[in-house]
C-alpha cells in the first residue's frame, strides 16, 4: 500500500517538472527521516492532509534551484517572496494531483510556507516519514511524505 | 473584456495574467480566496473568471455556487491541482464551463480560455 | 341506558373471586411492572443526561482551545518581534493543539476524552448527518490551523539535536498568526453550530426516553389509585361497561361494512408507513434503471438527494462511484434484467455489497461513505419486469471491521514476536536489537547519500547501494535465524526477494527503491514492536529466571565465545534439519575466544555465514556421503591456528563436505563477467570469485542459502571492516577450510 502511495507522489513531482520546467527531474533513492534530523533547504511548504488519509506533504528546495526555476515560469526577477510562493504552489500541485489515484476523499489544506532551515518534520506518532530526493538540472530538492491511512477508509 | 483571476498563490495569479499576452482582456482583477472572489465578481462583473479550488476562507467550488447564484450566465474556468474526476465533474455540475488541471503552462491557459470563449 | 332490564341484571351479578382474579391481581402487577420500568428509564435518562452534557462540554472546548492557540501564536510572534523568550507560550500552544487534535479526532473516530470537569468518558464518533457535515468542515479548518501550530511549536521550541534550529522568521510567523486568527473565528462558528447540534441530539435522546418514562409513571399512579377506588366505583363501572358493549354490538354491522370498504386504503397506509419508517433504502427500478414511484423515506437520506422517483439510479450513481466501478455497475444491472441468466448466479457476483461513494459536501470537499446494495428480481410472464433494490449505509460497520482487523493483525504480529523472544536470553536479545538497529541505520545512510543523485549515469552507483542493502539484510536474516526470530527471518527473506528482483533489472532508477524504503520502514516497525515487548518481558521473566540465576551464576555472564558457540550449534541444528543433512559441530571455545574477545559481533556474523554456506553448498546429503566412503553425519569444526608471521590471531572453520566445486564456480563466474570466458585460470583466481557480491552457485534460493551474498559479507567483515586476512583451503570431495586472521588488540 505505502509503496503505491509513494509512487504517486514520485510521479506527481516528475510530471510537474516535465510540464513546467521542460526538463526531466531525476529521483534519488528514497530514505526515512530518523532522529528528527533537519532535512530542509531554504524554502519549504507543508500541506495538511485529512479525509481518507491523515498527515502532511512537504516540498523543500534551496534558493538557487528556485531562482533557476522561476524564470522558466515567466518570473524574470526572482526574489524570496516568489521563492516562497513557488514551493507553496509546487506542494499544492503535487498533493492535488495525487487525487487522480487517491480520489476525492484525499483532502488537502492550503500550503503553509517556512523560510530558513528550521524544519524538522512533524510526524504523527507511528507514522513513517519518507523522503524522496528530487534532482533537476543538478539542483537538489526533496518531497517528504508522512501519511497514515484513516481507519475509516480501507 | 474583463477577467477575474482567483487563486491564493501569487505565482499562479501572475502566471495566468502573463499567459494572456496582449490579448482581448483590457481589465484584469485578482482575488485570493472565495469570499473576495464573490465580492470582486459583483463589483466588476467580469466576462471570464479563472477559479482555483483549494483556498482559505471559501473554497473555489463554493465560490462557483455563489457566483452562479448571482449571475447564472457567468463564464468560469476552474484551474486546480485536484486531479480526481469527481472534482472536475463537480465543478462543471456547479456551473463552470471548463476545468484546467495544474500544473499549467501559458499555452494550456490560453487554449483553455479560447475554448470556453468560443462556445 | 336504552335497556333498563339488562342494567339491573348486570348489577345483580358481582362475583368477588372474578374481581380478584381479573382486576386486583392484574392491576397490582401492572403497577409493579410500571414502577420498575419507570426506575429503569430514570437510570438511563440520568446516564444519557450526563453523557450529553459531557459531549456538549467537550465540543465547547474546541472554541477554547482554538482561542488558546491563536493567543499563544500571537504571544510568540510578539516575543520574536521584541527579541525576548517566548516563555510558556510554546508549551501552552503545544498543549492546546494536542488537546484540540484529540477532541476533533474523538468526534471523528470515537475515543476516550477528558471533559472539562475532569471526567473521562467515551465520545462516540459522530453519525448524525448534520453534525457530520459540520465536523467535516471543522476537520478541514483544523488541519490548516494544526499545520501552522505544529510548525510554530517545532521552530520555536527548544532546539533539537542535529537541527540547526534557527527560529521562525517574523514574516512566516505573522502569516501563521493572521491565518490562525481568521480560521479560528470560522472554527468557533463551526464549533458553536456543532455543539448546538450535539445538544439537540442529546435532547432528542432524552425526550425519547422521557415519553415512555412519563407514561409508565402515569400507568403506575393510575393503577395504584384504581386498587382502593375500585371497591366504590365497581358497580357503576360494571353498568357502564355493559352499556358500552351493547352499543358496540349495535354498531358492529355498520363497522364491518366500513372496514371492508377501507381494507384497501388501510393496506396502502400500512405500506406507506413501512416505507416511511424502514431503516433501509428500498426501491424498484425498471430495465432503464429508472426509480419507481414508491421508495422508502430512508433512501433520500442515504443518497443525500430528494425527489428520487422517476430519476435514473445509474445517473445518481455515476457521480458517486469511480469511473471503473460505474461501468461495472452498469453491466451488472444489465445482467439483473437478463432473464436468460440464473438469478442465483447473478446475485452471487453483486459488485455493490460494500462500495465506497463520495458525496459532494455542500460546504466544500467531500463526504466518504460506504453503501451496501442488494437486489432481487421481479419476474412477470417470464421476463424481469423490475428489480427490487435495498440500500444500507454501512460506513460505521466497515470502519469498525477495519479497526478490528488492524488491531488483530497488530496483535498477531506482536504475539509472533513475543513467542519468538521468550526463549532468547536477554543479552542475546539486546545484541540482536543493536544489530538490527545498526543494519537498518546502515541501510538508511546508504540510501540517504544524495550527492550521487545529481550525477548522471547513476546506474552502477545504485547497484552498489542495492548490494550494500543486501549485505545488511542478509546479515540480519542470519542472526534472526540463530535466535529463531521467525518474524524477522521472514521479513528479511521477503526483503531479499525484492532486492533480488531489483538486482536482476538491467537499468535502475531512484523510484525503483521505493519498495526498498518501504521494506525498511516495515522492519523498523517490527524493531519498535520488539523493543516494546522486550520491556514487557523483563517483568515476565523475573520470577521464572530468578532461581535459575542463583543456581548458575556463570550462565548470566556467559563469555562471547560461549554465546557464539551456542548460537552456532543451534543454527547448524536447525539448518541441518531443514536441509536434511545431518551435521555436528565441534568448537574449540578457547580458540574462538582469542579472536572474538575484541569483536564478538563481527566474529559471530562471519561464522553464521560460513556455517550457512557450508551447509548449503559443501555438505552432501547422507546417501551421497556414504557412497563416497564418508560418515553419514557431517562435521563442522572451529579450531585455533598459530599466530601468523605478522602477528595476526587466527581460527579455522572447516567442513568435511565436497569442498569448492571449481568447475561450477568458473562457469558461474564467466557468465557473471567475473572471469574472461574460455581462457585458463589459476585455481586461486577461480576460488576468489566466491567473495564477489551477488555470487552464488546454488540453483535455488531458500531460507538458508542461495542469495549468494553470504561470502560477500564474510569478506567485507573480515577484510574491509576488521583489517584481517582470509585464506581458503579445499580438496575437492574432501573438505573446505577457511582460515580467518584478525589483528589482535592484546598483541599490540
Amino acid at each position: 500500500m505505502e509503496e503505491a502511495i509513494l509512487k504517486i507522489f514520485a510521479q506527481s513531482v516528475t510530471r510537474y517538472f516535465a510540464t513546467v520546467a521542460n526538463g526531466q527531474a531525476v529521483l534519488g533513492t528514497p530514505y526515512l527521516s530518523v532522529d528528527n534530523e533537519s532535512v530542509a533547504f531554504d524554502f519549504s511548504a507543508v500541506i495538511g492532509i485529512t479525509g481518507s488519509h491523515r498527515g502532511n506533504i512537504y516540498y523543500t528546495a534551496p534558493r538557487e534551484k528556485l531562482h533557476a526555476l522561476l524564470p522558466l515560469i515567466g518570473e524574470a526577477a526572482p526574489d524570496d517572496r516568489l521563492c516562497a510562493e513557488l514551493v507553496g504552489e509546487i506542494t499544492n500541485t503535487i498533493s492535488g494531483n495525487a487525487r487522480e489515484q487517491l480520489g476525492a476523499g484525499f483532502m488537502i489544506s492550503t500550503p503553509f510556507i517556512l523560510e530558513g532551515k528550521p524544519l524538522s518534520v512533524h510526524t504523527a506518532r507511528d507514522t513513517t516519514c519518507y523522503i524522496i530526493p528530487v534532482s533537476w538540472n543538478r539542483h537538489s530538492s526533496r518531497v517528504l511524505v508522512s501519511l497514515q491511512q484513516n481507519p475509516g477508509n480501507p | 473584456m474583463k477577467l477575474l483571476i482567483v487563486d491564493d498563490s501569487l505565482i499562479m495569479r501572475r502566471a495566468i495574467e502573463r499567459s494572456l499576452g496582449q490579448s482581448r482582456f483590457t481589465e484584469v482583477h485578482t482575488a485570493t480566496n472565495g469570499l473576495l472572489a464573490v465580492e470582486m465578481f459583483e463589483r466588476h462583473q467580469p466576462d471570464v473568471v479563472t477559479m482555483d479550488i483549494t483556498m482559505p476562507d471559501m473554497d473555489g467550488l463554493a465560490a462557483v455556487d455563489e457566483i452562479m447564484k448571482r449571475n447564472p450566465r457567468a463564464v468560469i474556468l476552474v484551474v486546480s491541482a485536484l486531479a480526481d474526476k469527481a472534482t472536475a465533474v463537480e465543478a462543471v455540475k456547479r456551473g463552470a464551463q471548463g476545468f484546467l488541471l495544474k500544473p499549467v503552462t501559458a499555452q494550456s491557459v490560453q487554449a483553455a480560455l479560447d475554448d470556453i470563449l468560443s462556445d | 341506558m336504552k335497556n333498563p332490564l339488562f342494567l339491573i341484571a348486570a348489577l345483580r351479578r358481582r362475583p368477588l373471586l372474578a374481581w380478584t382474579l381479573f382486576f386486583y391481581i392484574p392491576v397490582s402487577l401492572v403497577a409493579a411492572v410500571s414502577i420498575i420500568g419507570a426506575q429503569r428509564y430514570t437510570q438511563k435518562l440520568n446516564a444519557e443526561l450526563a453523557n450529553g452534557q459531557h459531549t456538549v462540554a467537550v465540543a465547547g472546548c474546541i472554541t477554547a482551545f482554538g482561542e488558546q492557540i491563536s493567543k499563544s501564536i500571537l504571544l510568540i510572534e510578539k516575543s520574536v518581534h521584541d527579541k525576548t523568550s517566548p516563555g510558556k507560550s510554546v508549551y501552552e500552544l503545544q498543549v492546546a493543539a494536542d488537546r484540540l487534535d484529540q477532541t476533533v479526532n474523538a468526534f471523528n473516530d470515537g475515543s476516550e476524552v477528558v471533559a472539562p470537569d475532569g471526567v473521562r468518558f467515551m465520545v462516540d464518533s459522530v453519525t448524525d448527518e448534520k453534525a457530520l457535515a459540520v465536523l467535516q468542515e471543522m476537520n478541514v479548518i483544523w488541519v490548516g490551523i494544526k499545520t501552522r501550530a505544529d510548525a510554530v511549536v517545532l521552530t520555536s521550541g527548544p532546539k533539537k539535536q542535529n537541527s540547526e534550529g534557527i527560529p521562525f522568521t517574523e514574516s512566516a510567523l505573522s502569516e501563521a498568526s493572521s491565518f490562525v486568527a481568521s480560521q479560528q473565528t470560522r472554527l468557533s462558528e463551526q464549533a458553536l453550530a456543532f455543539s448546538r447540534r450535539l445538544e439537540q441530539l442529546a435532547n432528542d435522546r432524552v425526550k425519547a426516553l422521557e415519553t415512555p418514562r412519563t407514561a409508565l409513571i402515569g400507568v403506575a399512579v393510575i393503577s395504584l389509585l384504581l386498587l382502593p377506588g375500585a371497591f366504590f366505583i365497581n358497580r357503576v363501572r360494571g353498568a357502564r361497561n355493559a352499556a358500552a358493549s351493547l352499543a358496540a354490538e349495535l354498531g358492529a354491522s355498520q363497522t364491518k361494512l366500513e372496514a371492508q370498504s377501507q381494507a384497501l386504503s388501510i393496506a396502502k397506509a400500512e405500506t406507506d408507513r413501512i416505507m416511511e419508517t424502514v431503516q433501509e433504502g428500498l426501491l424498484l427500478i425498471d430495465a432503464r434503471g429508472i426509480i419507481g414511484d414508491y421508495h422508502s423515506r430512508e433512501l433520500t437520506s442515504i443518497l443525500r438527494q430528494e425527489q428520487l422517483a422517476g430519476r435514473s439510479l445509474l445517473g445518481i450513481l455515476e457521480r458517486l462511484l469511480s469511473e471503473k466501478m460505474f461501468r461495472t455497475t452498469k453491466d451488472y444491472i444489465d445482467l439483473l434484467f437478463d432473464a436468460g441468466r440464473k438469478e442465483k448466479a447473478v446475485l452471487k457476483v453483486n459488485p455493490l455489497t460494500d462500495i465506497e461513494v463520495n458525496f459532494p459536501n455542500p460546504s466544500g470537499g467531500f463526504i466518504n461513505r460506504y453503501l451496501g446494495f442488494s437486489f432481487r428480481r421481479i419476474v412477470e410472464n417470464g421476463a424481469v419486469s423490475r428489480v427490487f433494490v435495498a440500500v444500507r449505509d454501512i460506513t460505521t460497520q466497515i470502519e469498525l471491521e477495519k479497526k478490528l482487523r488492524d488491531s488483530e493483525q497488530h496483535k498477531d504480529r506482536q504475539l509472533d514476536i513475543l513467542l519468538g523472544i521468550v526463549h532468547v536470553a536477554p543479552d542475546e536479545l539486546e545484541a540482536f536489537i543493536t544489530l538490527v538497529e545498526t543494519e537498518l541505520d546502515t541501510i538508511n545512510d546508504t540510501l540517504r547519500a544524495e550527492h550521487l543523485v545529481a550525477a548522471g549515469g547513476q546506474g552502477e552507483a545504485l547497484r552498489e547501494r542495492l548490494q550494500t542493502v543486501f549485505r545488511c539484510v542478509h546479515n540480519l536474516k542470519g542472526n534472526a535465524a540463530v535466535l529463531k526470530l521467525t518474524t524477522f527471518q521472514k521479513a528479511a527473506d521477503l526483503f531479499e526477494t525484492k532486492l533480488n528482483e531489483l538486482l536482476s533489472r538491467p537499468v535502475l532508477t531512484g523510484d525503483d527503491f521505493l519498495s526498498v524504503v518501504v521494506a525498511q520502514a516495515g522492519l523498523r516497525v517490527d524493531l519498535g514492536d520488539l523493543k516494546e515487548l522486550r520491556g514487557k518481558l523483563v517483568g515476565l521473566r523475573q520470577p521464572v529466571g530468578a532461581p535459575d540465576a542463583s543456581a548458575q551464576p556463570a550462565s548470566a555472564i556467559a563469555s562471547p565465545a560461549v554465546q557464539i558457540g551456542a548460537g552456532l550449534r543451534q543454527l547448524v541444528a536447525d539448518a541441518a534439519r531443514d536441509l536434511d543433512k545431518a551435521t555436528t559441530v565441534t568448537i574449540d571455545e578457547y580458540a574462538l575466544h582469542t579472536v572474538a574477545v575484541d569483536r564478538p559481533a563481527l566474529v559471530r556474523d562471519v561464522l553464521i555465514q560460513l556455517a550457512r554456506n557450508s551447509l548449503a553448498h559443501s555438505v552432501e546429503p547422507a546417501p551421497l556421503r556414504l557412497a563416497g566412503g564418508k560418515p553419514a553425519v557431517a562435521t563442522l569444526s572451529v579450531r585455533s591456528l598459530p599466530r601468523s608471521a605478522d602477528g595476526l590471531v587466527g581460527i579455522a572453520f572447516r567442513d568435511d563436505g565436497r569442498g569448492l566445486d571449481l568447475e561450477a564456480i568458473r562457469t558461474r563466474a564467466e557468465s557473471a563477467g567475473l572471469l574472461a570466458p574460455g581462457s585458463s585460470h589459476a585455481p586461486a583466481d577461480i576460488a576468489r570469485c566466491i567473495f564477489a557480491p551477488g555470487f552464488s552457485t546454488a540453483a535455488a534460493v531458500g531460507a538458508h542459502s542461495g542469495r549468494g551474498m553470504g561470502m560477500d559479507i564474510v569478506k567485507s567483515k573480515v577484510v574491509d571492516e576488521a583489517g584481517g586476512v582470509i585464506e581458503v583451503h579445499s580438496t575437492p570431495g574432501q573438505f573446505c577450510e577457511f582460515h580467518l586472521y584478525f589483528p589482535s588488540a592484546s598483541a599490540a
